[in-house]
């Protein structure tokens, strides 16, 4: 059967504009947060079992990789949750108007943008209050 | 929809919580309604997680075995999570 004559997926030839973009970034966020789950489970089975691997894990998770990889699980928390909110409001009927969307686009952005500076502004006072 | 309240319960727990000592974690899990709450996260999040990804796997995985495969693979995956999460968090509060 020849491929040629079917139509594209709509992703193919659509214009790449913020509506996409924000869409592409809720699943990526989302998947992110999938591994981050797994890691809460991960440390809830280990603080029940008493493993040694709690330990070892924390210790990592002040190493740079580990930072950066809690970095991007906290700015994929901060967009998940805010763009999320959005969602929960456009299945309840409201802000689907180009004027509302392209608002809450830009206010989803800024409030995830909030909570990492939030996060990281609470994690350097927590260095200052009581050391690394 | 639960997802929103509990997160920002977890949020504050984490924050004021310290996480990076088992046996804090483990005083806190006990104490009061936490481990309730924290098991009811546990299922909504593996819940939300898998519907998530589910339609990620369905929009993008095309081919019948590749995506049942997958779809068979992440509903395990999430069935173990969630059930490993919720004994984790009874052992704990039990003491068992």
């Amino acid at each position: 059967m020849s491929t040629r004559s079917r139509p594209l997926s709509p992703f193919l030839h659509y214009r790449w504009q913020y509506t996409n973009t924000l869409s592409i970034l809720h699943r990526l966020s989302g998947i992110a947060l999938t591994m981050g789950f797994l890691l809460l489970v991960t440390g809830l089975v280990a603080i029940a079992t008493g493993s040694s691997g709690y330990a070892r894990a924390v210790r990592l998770s002040s190493s740079a990789p580990g930072k950066l990889l809690l970095f991007f699980i906290l700015a994929a928390f901060g967009y998940h949750v805010s763009n999320g909110i959005r969602h929960l409001a456009w299945d309840a009927g409201f802000g689907f108007d180009r004027a509302h969307a392209r608002r809450t686009g830009w206010l989803v952005a800024l409030a995830a943008l909030a909570i990492v500076l939030g996060a990281c502004a609470l994690f350097v006072w927590g260095h200052l209050r009581h050391g690394p | 929809m639960a997802l929103v309240p509990l997160i920002v319960w977890f949020v504050i727990a984490v924050v004021s919580v310290p996480i990076a000592d088992p046996p804090s974690v483990a005083r806190w899990i006990r104490g009061g309604m936490h481990a309730l709450l924290l098991i009811a996260l546990v299922l909504a999040a593996a819940q939300h997680s898998y519907l998530g990804t589910r339609v990620i796997v369905e929009d993008y995985v095309g081919g019948f075995k590749a995506r049942v495969a997958t779809l068979v693979t992440l509903q395990f995956m999430h069935i173990i999570l969630a059930g490993a999460g919720v004994l984790s968090v009874l052992r704990v509060a039990l003491g068992a």
